[in-house]
């Protein structure tokens, strides 16, 4: 039986597994990786909705990115979040996923949904896939699983400094709610780190600096509804000059990857192609690449240079990814 | 489990929610909507969508206890009454619809934009890439999505909004676009029981030990049956070793994951160069080879084999012609080029000045997966079986099992209705069949076993992957002199690869060495898929002709017209001269910047196959004229094909002429394979057809007493006028008369493995054009536009052939740029699971496409009918090649064309 609580703290009580959408939970279900009566978030009012505050915008865990994406305010003031929903998945998945879900969702390294194999993620005791197939794999921080975080709305909250709600743990950053290292310094395999129990109950994301821009881009095999190779959310303000500036990764780290070599690189700095070219350079400072995934570094300086030009267009468009 | 209420087609229901159950259990299972297909289960293909509260949901994804309260509307509940939706009647008009698998899905996301787009736009036309992107969810196998591109457009600036129903160019169009054609999966008896396989984890094993009796224990289990006994040998992860039957799919998944299995694991091949290293895990002893399948459109025939561990090669040939061109080639090359090793792609001047053009090309395994899964009913009652079976030969099939469970022909039954793609997978007696028929057998009832798609992609079938050592030799002319090729076919467990045979199609004339090897691996078998063979023998071929044509400073085309003096294929590059802007290309590399484009030529030719024993009756009585054979329709059209044929001979409406197939008792027809179809059924068609005219005007003129009467276009001439078809039908009525496929004139066709199969003469031919993008900073690759010449004789239906050729280059541009089989090295485990990790292309990817059809040629060959739906999945991958080094000056030898290699960071 399905609980569908309509008070925060009976749902808290009640620990999960937690549905929102249900999209994901559905494929972990199947899998066996989600057992237990499901407790849907339906009807919890302080999960719904998007608002404008005092200080910026809330998104409640339970919009749908069908909803984020056409929400004339996020499209307005938060132009990079509205492209990055409009990009995930497809029409008929998007009407459905909710944006808590997708900030929380599992991996989808194929090694972890094929049912036969053991891995880190499902309690076993290694990898398969470094020294299997691992062309999707993170080129940041491979140390322990080598897939990266999945959800590209939590890299483009990162980029906003959206802060997380949770019930019980107060106000969380993107790397509080997503990462979390074992005693030894390794991230934990998890795709995020509440307890059974912890409510995800919103986004507070600030409010936009004066004549702040942003721009997301994603580098895809097939033109739509495919899985991104690379992402990468550019949040900035300064018109021939970089007065601010911050670039977040997907698709390369066990959670979303800051580019602060990038940034520092930039900030301050002319606005000028070259000086652009230059910053992303840096793109791939730390990286370690397994052997499959080399040619994501090509692409992740490509997509932050890319992303850069859009914000501070030179003379000429810029195209797009092919497709 | 509750009771809770929605509506769904405008009818308030009750259903029994659960908190397993997805919303597709409840509209398809619970309700019997079964225009809702399952495939991918996983939000990635759109089959399963519905629309709830308006908007397209995926319903697989869906918990079925968020249903209360909704408004849901399936395909059944389009339009008003006995009205179609504009969207569905635009479907019908633009020949939207092929294998018809995923059109509910296509037609609902495609209804949901026509909503929206209608409330705020009217009837304006709609950009192409706003309907693109409404409809990216939803994933076509056969490749149908220009046409339905072109069908939402259309529908949405008003074309179909008033007017009768469109005509279709399709026989069972309206079936498909409303949700009610039966498909094997859609078939449900009674007292209908699931089949689950238990498949092995392991490549490897014996399997030493089975408690299958927990299982057979559980509540409402109702058969477990073995399908490899205690001791028996595991090949391939996902082999099948025990079924279950029991009444809920729930149910029998419970029970296999209860049955216990003990092996013998041993280390496995698991890539084609693991099974041909030193000290490598044999796959088959010297005794069991006889055992392997065939991964090739027909059975293995060499005459002379030799193993080599794994690897199976035809002996050399010692004497004769072969051995004299052996000696030439190698005469011609001067030895020591090394076809045998790794020789790094080189052309060189090779004495005489003439130069050698030398590389290795390497193509990736390719899935089918045709949206639905491999699928079988089996009904048992006495001692007479009904199969329904998902397959692309009912006669075939239905002789296979009357051998296997030793059945006279007459007590067998095999139907095939509608078949949801087939591609070459679908020609056998596979497992699922196996496993419902002793399913069915043990436990008195009807049951269905449905692949998942996780087996679907393991077992279901794939192109083999390849490698292919391939030389030519030019002479100080520029002419060819030599070519040799080399090829390792990559084919799991079984056995037969035609690549180099085929890659010796064109430009007759040179000596030519051709050697073609199997290598057998602890993976799932190979099996035939769309031009067996043909894809990486052009992708070898044809780049090293761009190649040599680059080395030379001439123009590929006028290469091509130099080498090629086979007259079909010399008209074809006439139309490229005149019908593609081949003419202003430029050179190689010439555009600057990050996007480039790039033009490229291919060629390549086919078969030319024809299934001889080929009947087609047709039955006259009060309500027209009914024709019948043993075929069955996968998407290729061939019912309406049967339909034109006499709707416009006899000048009747499509209407009046109905077609039977898809049943085994029917007069044996073809099974669908080597774009035989066509070239089976038209003639014989056309032989019936003039048998039924012949017996109308005998009936006629003795009926009627008629004078010097005699058989013209338009009906019956005699002295006092005309008797018309219609009318001399119902003179007739009842009757039947059955034709035969003529004879081909000239040389007869050569039998090719039995006596139902041919091979004809002459050889189909495509050239074709493809200009594409490729942006060097993300190493993506685009396809812009493509134009295809094919040289078919006649095309017969030219709009489901043009339809055909769509699916073909799509499927062909998946097998270019995105498909790749993944095998995990440690397991041999294939690791895709369902569509959202294994990417075919969508709706996004599809480029232009222009289709020509070259006339002329096959005068033989009544009606000039041949086949010609393998050829555009021939040429379209090294087109692609050869313009990605025109925009770019380097040649890719890898398929697909990932991101690593095109960045040049491959492994
Ligand atoms: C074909 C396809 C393509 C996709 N492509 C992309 C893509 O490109 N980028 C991308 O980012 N994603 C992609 N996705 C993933 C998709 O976005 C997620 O499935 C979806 O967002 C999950 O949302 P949901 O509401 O359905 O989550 P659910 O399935 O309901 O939940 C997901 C998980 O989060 C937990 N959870 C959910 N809400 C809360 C909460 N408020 N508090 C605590 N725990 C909670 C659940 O317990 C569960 O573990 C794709 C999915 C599909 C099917
Ligand atoms: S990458 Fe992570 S999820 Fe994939 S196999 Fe390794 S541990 Fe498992
Ligand atoms: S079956 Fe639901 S999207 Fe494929
Ligand atoms: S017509 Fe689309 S899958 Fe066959």
């Amino acid at each position: 039986m399905t609980h569908r609580p309509t008070r925060l703290a009976r749902a808290a009580r009640l620990g999960g597994p937690y549905r929102a959408g249900g999209t994901e939970l559905t494929r972990l279900r199947r899998l066996g990786l989600a057992e237990g009566e499901p407790v849907d978030l339906r009807e919890l009012a302080p999960l719904r909705g998007i608002e404008r505050t005092a200080d910026g915008l809330r998104i409640g865990a339970m919009v749908t990115l069908r909803e984020l994406a056409g929400h004339p305010e996020v499209r307005t003031h938060y132009p990079a979040l509205a492209q990055g929903a409009l990009a995930v998945a497809n029409p008929q998945v998007r009407s459905l996923a909710t944006v808590g879900g997708n900030v929380l969702q599992q991996t989808r390294c194929a090694y972890f949904t094929h049912p036969d194999t053991d891995c880190l993620r499902k309690g076993g005791t290694d990898c398969p896939a470094r020294d299997g197939h691992h062309a999707e794999a993170a080129v940041f921080d491979v140390r322990s699983c080598v897939a990266p975080h999945s959800s590209t709305l939590a890299t483009i909250l990162a980029c906003f400094g959206a802060l997380a709600q949770v019930t019980g743990r107060g106000t969380l950053s993107l790397d509080e709610l997503l990462h979390q290292e074992t005693t030894g310094g390794v991230p934990r395999p998890v795709p995020h780190t509440l307890a059974p129990g912890e409510l995800l109950t919103a986004f507070m994301l600030p409010a936009p600096r004066p004549g702040e821009r942003s721009a997301y881009l994603r580098v895809s095999r097939r033109a739509l509804a495919d899985w991104p190779l690379v992402e990468v959310a550019v949040r900035c303000a300064g018109a021939a000059r970089v007065e601010c500036v911050r670039v977040v990764a997907g698709a390369v780290a066990p959670r979303p990857w800051r580019l602060r070599a990038v940034e520092e690189a930039v900030l301050a700095g002319p606005a000028t192609p070259d000086a652009l070219r230059r910053g992303a350079a840096l793109a791939t400072t730390g990286a370690h690449a397994l052997p499959g995934t080399r040619y994501k570094l090509r692409q992740l300086e490509a997509a932050v240079l890319a992303a850069l030009e859009r914000c501070w267009p030179a003379s000429q468009e810029v195209p797009a990814p092919a497709r | 489990m509750g009771v809770e209420r929605f509506s769904v087609n405008g009818v308030e229901r009750s259903f029994e929610s659960s908190d397993t159950d997805s919303a597709l259990d409840v509209v398809r299972d619970q309700i019997g909507l079964t225009g809702a297909k399952r495939v991918c289960e996983a939000g990635a293909c759109g089959a399963c969508t519905v629309l709830v509260d308006g908007a397209p949901a995926a319903s697989c994804l869906m918990p079925s206890d968020t249903l209360g309260g909704r408004r849901v509307v399936t395909v059944e509940g389009l339009g008003g009454g006995d009205r179609l939706h504009p969207v569905q009647r635009a479907f019908l008009a633009q020949d939207a619809v092929q294998c018809g698998y995923c059109t509910p899905g296509f037609v609902l996301a495609g209804v949901a934009f026509f909503e929206d787009w209608r409330a705020e736009h009217g009837t304006g036309v709609p950009p192409e890439s706003e309907i693109r992107a409404a409809l990216s969810g939803q994933l076509c196998r056969c490749g149908c999505y220009l046409r339905i591109l072109d069908a939402v457009r259309e529908a949405c600036a008003g074309r179909y909004d008033d007017g009768d129903d469109a005509v279709a160019h399709r026989h069972e169009t309206l079936e498909k676009v409303t949700g009610r054609a039966e498909y094997t999966t859609d078939v449900r008896y009674p007292s209908q029981l699931e089949g689950v396989l238990v498949t092995s984890p392991y490549a490897n094993a014996v399997v030493r030990e089975m408690d299958d009796g927990a299982a057979a224990g559980l509540p409402g289990v109702r058969a477990v049956v073995r399908l490899l006994p205690e001791g028996g040998r595991i090949r391939h992860a996902g082999q099948e070793i025990v079924a279950v039957a029991a009444d809920t799919a729930a149910a029998a998944r419970e029970a296999a994951a209860a049955v216990k299995i003990r092996y013998d694991h041993s280390p496995a091949a698991t890539s084609m160069d693991a099974a041909m290293a030193e000290g490598a895990p044999l796959v088959y002893g010297p005794k069991d080879r006889k055992s392997a399948p065939s991964a090739g459109e027909v059975p293995v025939l060499f005459p002379r084999r030799r193993w080599r561990g794994n690897v199976c090669s035809p002996a050399p040939p010692l004497a004769g012609r072969a051995a004299r061109a052996d000696r030439a080639v190698r005469r011609a090359f001067e030895e020591g080029t090394g076809a045998g090793q790794e020789a790094a792609p080189r052309a060189e001047g090779a004495g005489q000045g003439g130069a050698v053009v030398d590389g290795v090309w390497r193509t990736a395994g390719q899935s089918h997966v045709p949206l639905e899964a491999h699928a079988c009913v089996a009904s048992w009652d006495g001692d007479s079986l009904t199969v329904h079976l998902s397959t692309q030969a009912v006669s075939l099939v239905a002789h296979a099992v009357a051998r296997r469970w030793h059945l006279k022909s007459d007590q067998v039954r095999v139907l095939a209705d509608h078949v949801g793609g087939a591609f070459g997978a679908k020609q056998g007696l596979t497992a699922e069949a196996v496993a419902a028929i002793e399913l069915s057998r043990a436990s008195g009832r009807p049951v269905r076993v449905v692949l998942d798609q996780r087996a679907e992609l393991a077992v279901g079938g794939h192109r083999p992957a390849s490698r292919t050592h391939l030389a030519l030799r030019t002479g100080a002319d520029g002419g060819l002199t030599a070519l040799r090729v080399e090829a390792f076919a990559d084919t799991g467990t079984a056995l037969g690869s035609d690549i180099a045979k085929v890659a010796g199609l064109l430009y007759p004339g040179a000596p030519r060495t051709l050697r073609d090897h199997s290598v057998v691996s602890h993976r799932p078998p190979g099996k035939p898929f769309r031009a067996p063979s043909g894809p990486p023998a052009f992708w070898a071929l044809e780049q090293a002709v761009d190649e040599a044509a680059h080395r030379q400073g001439r123009d590929p085309l006028e290469l091509r017209r130099a080498w090629d003096t086979e007259p079909v294929r010399r008209r074809l590059y006439d139309w490229v001269a005149t019908a593609t802007p081949w003419p202003e290309r430029g050179p190689v590399a010439a555009g600057g910047g990050p996007v480039r484009r790039g033009l490229g030529l291919a060629a390549a030719a086919w078969y030319y196959y024809l299934q001889p024993r080929t009947k087609v009756r047709a039955r006259v009585d009060t309500e027209g004229v009914e024709i019948s054979v043993a075929t069955q329709e996968i998407g290729t059209g061939c019912r309406s094909l049967l339909v034109s044929v006499f709707a416009d001979g006899l000048g009747l409406a499509p209407g009046e002429v109905r077609a039977r197939i898809g049943d085994s008792r029917l007069t044996p027809g073809p099974l669908a394979a080597g774009s035989s179809t066509t070239a089976s059924l038209v003639p014989a068609a056309h032989d019936t057809l003039d048998r039924l005219r012949r017996r109308l005007l005998a009936t006629a003129t003795r009926e009627l007493g008629l004078r010097a009467a005699a058989v013209a276009l338009d009906g019956i001439r005699h002295a006092g006028g005309t008797v018309t078809w219609r009318e001399a039908l119902r003179l007739a009525a009842p009757t039947e008369v059955t034709g035969r496929r003529p004879r081909d004139r000239g040389r007869r066709p050569e039998p090719w493995y039995s006596p139902f199969f041919g091979r004809g003469q002459g050889a189909p031919s495509i050239v074709q054009v493809t200009e594409v993008e490729v942006d060097e900073r993300f190493g993506l690759v685009r396809v812009v536009r493509t134009w295809c010449g094919l040289a078919v004789g006649r095309a017969v239906r030219p709009v489901l052939a043009t339809t055909q050729c769509h699916g073909a280059v799509i499927q062909s541009i998946g097998q270019t740029l995105y498909e790749e089989r993944l095998t995990d090295p440690a397991t041999g485990l294939t690791l895709h699971t369902s569509l959202e990790n294994y990417p075919i292309p969508g709706i996004g990817d599809v480029p232009e496409i222009t289709v020509d059809f070259v006339p002329g040629g096959f005068d033989h060959v009544a009606q000039q009918a041949v086949g010609l739906a393998e050829l555009a999945a021939l040429a379209t991958p090294a087109s692609i090649g050869n313009a990605v080094f025109h925009a770019t000056g380097r040649r890719m030898r890898s398929l697909p064309l990932d991101p690593a290699q095109l960045l040049g960071e491959a492994e």
